[in-house]
């Protein structure tokens, strides 16, 4: 009899619980959803320039976003590269150039990294004029070889090189490291699908 | 809808398996317990003071029922508690008289010299590190209650001048405040012996009489007062054997030069 | 029973100060530890936190007679869960900038034992009104000490709180206050001066 009650209350709490949340989550996901949609779409037309719509495609297991003009033509492609950084996973969102030999853009979608260190690889607000230094380093950089990173000297873009953040390191080369590996991995995929 | 089923069948199903487990396990790994611990432990005081010197009064119920420790383990459980457990456990109890904690000492701020400010740890183990605390008096009360701090019976408290009053009424004899007592100035006695010489200083008369207002000099009044031979003088310092000298509440008392000799109950009421 | 002479005021400022969940009793330190690097964030986990407590001692006070000791903790844990992925979810929903600073943490709301601590010392056996009292004072005490610590680590770790500026423009930032140890340091000396008030209030 005992044991009857205790199987009974702990079941019925289990399910009384699985039945809120699973209305709960029928309600908020969609806001959720879209909120993330909207994120995504701010973020791709950030690093894409001068993209009117852009399509989804998925080729493999990699996602390639591909920026069409007015006139519907492809201009230019985006993809997400996951890896972990510092402390965090990172999520970036990189934009290139159709033959994938140039980063047009990129932007860091999602990062945890320590916070006024790492979180530079994001925003810098000890710099001023500029919180964004550090991801605009990437604008129009040569990604035909694998990016390098440069400690205290002046980066060229055209050797694809950037300057790694002073005290964050190691975040610095993870987004680097990061962006070289999804590159070495999505570039064939991607032009063998477009040719 | 769909997503409603499946969160219900998994979070069910799951609560399911674990109450089935939890109720196995309840089943298979019970402890069983002899059912007369947990009378007794009704039945003691439940305080938990240690005073059997055991964690608390669970162990000692459970030494009572196996037998391994007698009744008057417990110096803390009334006479009539003792007689149910004993019922309860075939043992028979003599009922005896209780003990009462008796503070020697009578150093309060009103009578004792001052030697210095004492700014340290407010514990008496504390003060008696550093130089003996803050009162002249080697041997007396050092005020900062640790007796009032250990008490699980609320029968001992900080009085206005600096010295721990014991409640007679509450007092349950388990004497952890002599025990914790670092100048060994409280004692546990009968309920029935009231006079008391309350000092403990063993010091010449002069160098007594310095420290302190209410001291005991050590003169011999209360031997030749006294004819039961109950009060001995030894180190400058008297007291009382309660085997020769009895419950008599009368005589030296009132010879004490010093007043250092008290009835407590009288003094109390 | 002796606690019920307790006056329902004295149960709510309990939490407050002399049980106060983080600075005497030391529960709870995971977020307070990892979430207070601003002002805001160490105020947005005690809200969470808040709503946690209080809504799981509404539940767990009404339904405690008829809980199974031998089930408690697994209940609780589910209950406790139960609301944790409300809070969560909701703040995804409707905060999401928020949810994207704190969103590692408020999982971990489930295993904050300030929250476990008062259902299985206090809510499963008191009253439903009381319990909400006491839920609420602990909420409110853990809230308060998370935003000071916020606060301070905030202000000498990036010059402001709240966002807001609070040190002249030539005020360089300590780095480490927003660092984890920053977070050791200054609760330690939160819990140094607790005692120290604590042992003149005594005296």
């Amino acid at each position: 009899m005992k044991s009857a009650k205790l199987i009974i209350v702990l079941t019925m709490t289990a399910i009384i619980s699985g039945a809120i949340l699973s209305v709960l989550a029928g309600y908020t996901q969609p806001i959720i959803d879209a909120y993330q949609a909207e994120v995504l779409k701010n973020a791709i037309s950030d690093v894409l320039p001068g993209l009117d719509t852009y399509i989804e495609k998925d080729i493999e297991d990699s996602k390639f976003y591909i920026g069409k003009d007015k006139n519907g033509e492809s201009i230019n492609v985006a993809f997400e590269a996951v890896g972990d950084g510092f402390q965090s996973k990172l999520k970036i969102l990189v934009g290139m150039d159709l033959k994938m030999k140039k980063i047009l853009s990129i932007k860091i979608l999602s990062q945890l990294e320590t916070p006024g260190l790492g979180t530079k690889i994001e925003i810098d607000p000890s710099n001023k004029q500029d919180a964004g230094w550090w991801p605009k380093q990437f604008v129009n950089i040569n990604a035909s070889s694998p990016i390098t990173y440069l400690i205290n000297e002046k980066p060229d873009k055209s050797k694809s090189q950037v300057m790694a953040i002073t005290g964050a390191t190691i975040s610095s080369k993870s987004v680097i490291n990061i962006i070289n590996k999804s590159l070495k991995k999505n570039r064939p995929l991607f032009i063998k699908e477009v040719n | 809808m769909e997503s409603l089923i499946y969160a219900v069948l998994s979070m069910g199903g799951i609560g399911l398996f674990f109450a089935v487990l939890i109720t196995l396990a309840n089943a298979k790994l019970k402890v069983e317990e002899d059912p007369k611990i947990e009378l007794v432990n009704d039945l003691l005081p439940g305080a938990n003071c240690g005073a059997c010197g055991l964690p608390g009064c669970g162990a000692c119920a459970e030494l009572m029922v196996k037998g391994e420790v007698g009744l008057s383990a417990c110096p803390v459980a009334d006479d009539d508690s003792k007689d149910q457990i004993g019922k309860l456990l075939g043992l028979s109890h003599e009922a005896g008289e209780k003990d009462v904690a008796v503070v020697l000492c009578q150093g309060g701020l009103k009578n004792v010299s001052i030697k210095a400010d004492y700014d340290g740890v407010k514990t008496c183990l504390g003060s008696t590190l550093v130089s003996g605390g803050e009162r002249q008096c080697a041997y007396g009360c050092l005020g900062n209650g640790d007796c009032c701090v250990v008490c699980s019976f609320d029968a001992i408290h900080m009085g206005e001048d600096g010295l721990p009053i014991v409640d007679r009424e509450k007092c349950t004899g388990c004497g952890k405040c002599a025990e914790v007592c670092p100048r060994d100035i409280i004692e546990m006695h009968k309920e029935s012996h009231q006079v008391f010489v309350l000092c403990k200083n063993q010091d010449k008369g002069k160098a007594a009489k310095e420290a302190c207002k209410v001291v005991c000099i050590g003169c011999q009044i209360c031997v030749k007062k006294d004819e039961s031979g109950g009060f001995t003088v030894k180190n400058f310092l008297a007291s009382v054997d309660h085997s020769k000298y009895g419950s008599n509440p009368e005589l030296p008392t009132d010879k004490c030069p010093t007043n250092a000799i008290v009835n407590v109950v009288r003094a109390s009421e | 029973m002796a606690k019920n002479k307790i006056s329902l005021s004295k149960e709510f400022t309990k939490g407050l100060w002399n049980e106060n969940p983080v600075l005497v009793m030391l529960l709870g330190l995971c977020p307070t530890l990892a979430v207070t690097s601003s002002a805001i964030n160490g105020l947005a986990m005690g809200l969470a936190v808040i709503f946690t407590i209080t809504c799981s001692s509404i539940i767990i006070s009404s339904v405690r007679k008829i809980i199974p000791k031998e089930v408690r903790i697994p209940t609780f844990i589910i209950v406790i869960a139960t609301f944790v992925t409300i809070t969560d979810k909701s703040m995804a929903a409707f905060q999401p900038e928020l949810h994207k600073s704190l969103g590692a943490f408020i999982p971990l709301i489930v295993v904050n034992c300030v929250i476990l601590g008062r259902q299985e010392a206090f809510a499963s056996k008191n009253n439903v009104g009381r319990s909400i009292i006491d839920a609420l004072g602990m909420g409110v005490g853990f809230t308060l000490t998370l935003t000071v610590l916020g606060s301070i680590r905030e202000w000498l770790g990036a010059g402001t709180i709240f966002s807001l500026q609070m040190m002249p423009d030539s005020f360089v930032p300590w780095m480490v206050m927003i660092l984890p140890p920053g977070a050791f340091i200054t609760l330690g000396l939160m819990i140094g001066v607790t005692n120290w008030i604590n042992a003149r209030k005594g005296k």
